[in-house]
Formats: C-alpha cells, sequence, structure tokens
C-alpha cells in the first residue's frame, strides 16, 4: 500500500491531470462528509475523466451515486472497479454491502430470493 | 540518537501516507421512494386482519391475540409514521371469507366498504404466527486463541418467541384492485416463561415496522461505506 501511494504521489508530482484528479477527490470528499453528494459524485466524476481505470476513484463514484440514489449505476460501477482491482479490500466490503442493500430494498422479491436476499440490518 | 531520530522520522512519514492512501467509514442515509404513490389525502381503511393458520392446525388463543394485536400495531404505524388518514373500524363488516387471497377476488366487498365510509384504499392481512419453543445443541467452529487451530464444540441454542408470518395488501376499494402486496416474516424472542403471555407481540419488530412505512412513505435506510479521501 506504501509502494502504491509514493507510485500514485511520485504520478502525481509529475503529471497533472493526476494532481488534479487527486485535488478533486479531496474536495469531493469533503463535499461528501458534508452531505453534499451531488457535488461529491461530479467531482469524482472529473477525477475519473482526468485519470481514469482507477479503482479507488470508482469506489468513490459508485457511494456517491448510491448517496444520490442511482442505485443501478452504482452497481455497474461497484462491478467495473471490481474488474480493475478485484482484491481492493474497501471496495469490496462496499459492494457487498451495497448488495445486501439492494437485494432488500431495490431488487424485486423474486430477484432477492433467488439472489438468497433476506432483510438487511440497518447498518448494512 | 540521531539515526534513532530520522528512523522514527521515516517511519512517521509512512506512516501518515498509510493512513491518507487508505478509506475512511462514513454513514449515508440512502433515500428509498415508497412504493406507493399516494398524495396523503387518501382515505384508508385497515382491515379485514384474517388468521390464516398453517395446513391442518386449527386457530389458537395466539392466533386470535395476534390478529388483534397486529391491527392496533397496524394502525399505530400507519397513523403515526405514515402520516395517513385511517377511518374508523366498521364494527359490522364481515367478511364473507378467511381466506385472503379468496377474498381479493371478491370485489364487491371492497366496494362496500367504499359505499360505507368513502375509503379510498384499504389495507388488509392475513397473518400466522407460530410460538417457537425449541432448544438443542449444534455443533459449531471455535478457533482457539491458544494455538490458532480450528476445533468444534457444541453449543446450546435456544430458540424461543413468535414467528409472523403476514400477508399485507392494500386494495383499491373503487375497483377492488390490488395496488400492492408484501409479504413479511419477522421473529419476535422471547424468554421461555414469558412464551404463555400474549403481551407486547409487535414491540420493537424494525423490521416488520420498517417494511410497513416504506409501502406509504418515503424513508432513509442508514448504511456504512468506505470512501477514499484523495
Amino acid at each position: 500500500m506504501l509502494a502504491a501511494t509514493i507510485s500514485t504521489g511520485v504520478a502525481a508530482a509529475g503529471n497533472p491531470d493526476a494532481k488534479e484528479a487527486s485535488a478533486e477527490m479531496k474536495w469531493g470528499f469533503k463535499a461528501a462528509r458534508r452531505g453534499y453528494w451531488q457535488e461529491a459524485l461530479l467531482r469524482f466524476e472529473h477525477a475519473n475523466e482526468l485519470t481514469p481505470n482507477q479503482p479507488r476513484i470508482l469506489n468513490n463514484i459508485a457511494v456517491a451515486q448510491e448517496a444520490n440514489g442511482l442505485f443501478e449505476m452504482a452497481l455497474l460501477t461497484y462491478q467495473e472497479g471490481l474488474t480493475l482491482e478485484p482484491n481492493n479490500n474497501a471496495l469490496r466490503r462496499n459492494y457487498m454491502r451495497f448488495q445486501e442493500f439492494y437485494a432488500s430494498y431495490i431488487a424485486p422479491p423474486e430477484t432477492a430470493a433467488e439472489e438468497g436476499g433476506e432483510d438487511a440490518p440497518e447498518d448494512n | 540518537m540521531r539515526r534513532k531520530t530520522i528512523e522514527l522520522l521515516v517511519i512517521l512519514v509512512a506512516l501518515s501516507a498509510v493512513c491518507s492512501a487508505g478509506s475512511r467509514e462514513i454513514r449515508i442515509a440512502l433515500h428509498l421512494d415508497p412504493e406507493l404513490p399516494l398524495d396523503g389525502t387518501e382515505n384508508v381503511y385497515v382491515g379485514p386482519i384474517l388468521i390464516e393458520p398453517r395446513e391442518g392446525e386449527n386457530v389458537q388463543s395466539v392466533d386470535l391475540t395476534a390478529a388483534r394485536e397486529f391491527e392496533i400495531f397496524l394502525r399505530k404505524i400507519l397513523r403515526r409514521d405514515a402520516q395517513l388518514h385511517l377511518l374508523p373500524q366498521l364494527e359490522d363488516l364481515q367478511p364473507p371469507r378467511n381466506n385472503l387471497a379468496a377474498l381479493l377476488l371478491d370485489t364487491d366487498f371492497w366496494k362496500a366498504i367504499r359505499e360505507e365510509n368513502a375509503a379510498d384504499l384499504a389495507v388488509a392481512a392475513s397473518i400466522d404466527v407460530k410460538v417457537l419453543d425449541r432448544a438443542g445443541y449444534t455443533t459449531e467452529e471455535y478457533v482457539s486463541p491458544q494455538d490458532g487451530k480450528t476445533y468444534f464444540r457444541q453449543v446450546m441454542v435456544e430458540e424461543t418467541g413468535f414467528s409472523y408470518d403476514i400477508l399485507l395488501v392494500v386494495v383499491e376499494t373503487e375497483t377492488g384492485t390490488v395496488l400492492h402486496r408484501e409479504q413479511i416474516t419477522d421473529f419476535q424472542p422471547k424468554s421461555e416463561r414469558k412464551l404463555e403471555e400474549y403481551t407486547d407481540m409487535f414491540t420493537d419488530l424494525y423490521t416488520l415496522q420498517n417494511r410497513l412505512v416504506g409501502i406509504f412513505v418515503p424513508r432513509a435506510v442508514q448504511v456504512k461505506r468506505a470512501l477514499y479521501s484523495n
């Protein structure tokens, strides 16, 4: 992880797009913490345009999509991120929690039953 | 001494880099649309609440109490949490059938409710309650903190309480059309010595409450997600 961070930092230092993407991620995170999820989503999406195919950016986009009620899009974004980095822990954990939520509240009962979906606890 | 200070600094820098690279858990409220698009002006009649025991079983006192308590619970939830306008009970209303599936085909019955009290919607249900009083041993995996090996051990498991199986329907009384159908199961744990007391049968049943409210009004579900900060 340290190596990845250092390499990201080095890349950001030499690449203006990566530097701007990193700044957008920070602003997006701050907006999300304040509950401004529309702004957060826009900033994460901008970061993704600047540096595409980054699982950590896709993770944040998926979470922001969830918070904005775009559940179907969030599902696809999580899957896209996991295709790029299947072992990303945060992404995997979020995806599992999202699947539980999706099966319980969004998917039709037949689909949920097929997927073995049970009622999710409050904190899923 | 100086070398140690430099080492410590390097470790601190590395640690801060790792922390900044990591994700943070945050709480989000996910907003869900209601199942039924109501505008809040509808007159809602609650009933009938039918008892549908499992095949080969007779109606018992627990079923009668559960049906009565569920009606009180349902009225409370719909009035307090969904803020619907509920109509008073029709004392002389007798459903011609005790099977909800059959009753749903009887459009005249639902139209009669509308004629009696101008109800727009009727919220009816059938309930099946089962008293669970099970205790026994089960085998579970156990990782020893001493040697880290996995062992199997026998554990006493008690499952005592009320198990509910509820079918709730929302019917448009003008046409007898079923607008929504919701199958809900929930479990109310009770200590063995309180199984004979049929009180507080629907207290703190959050799954049931959440599902019922979600049919009529928007709601928010609190979840946790990991978010990268940079």
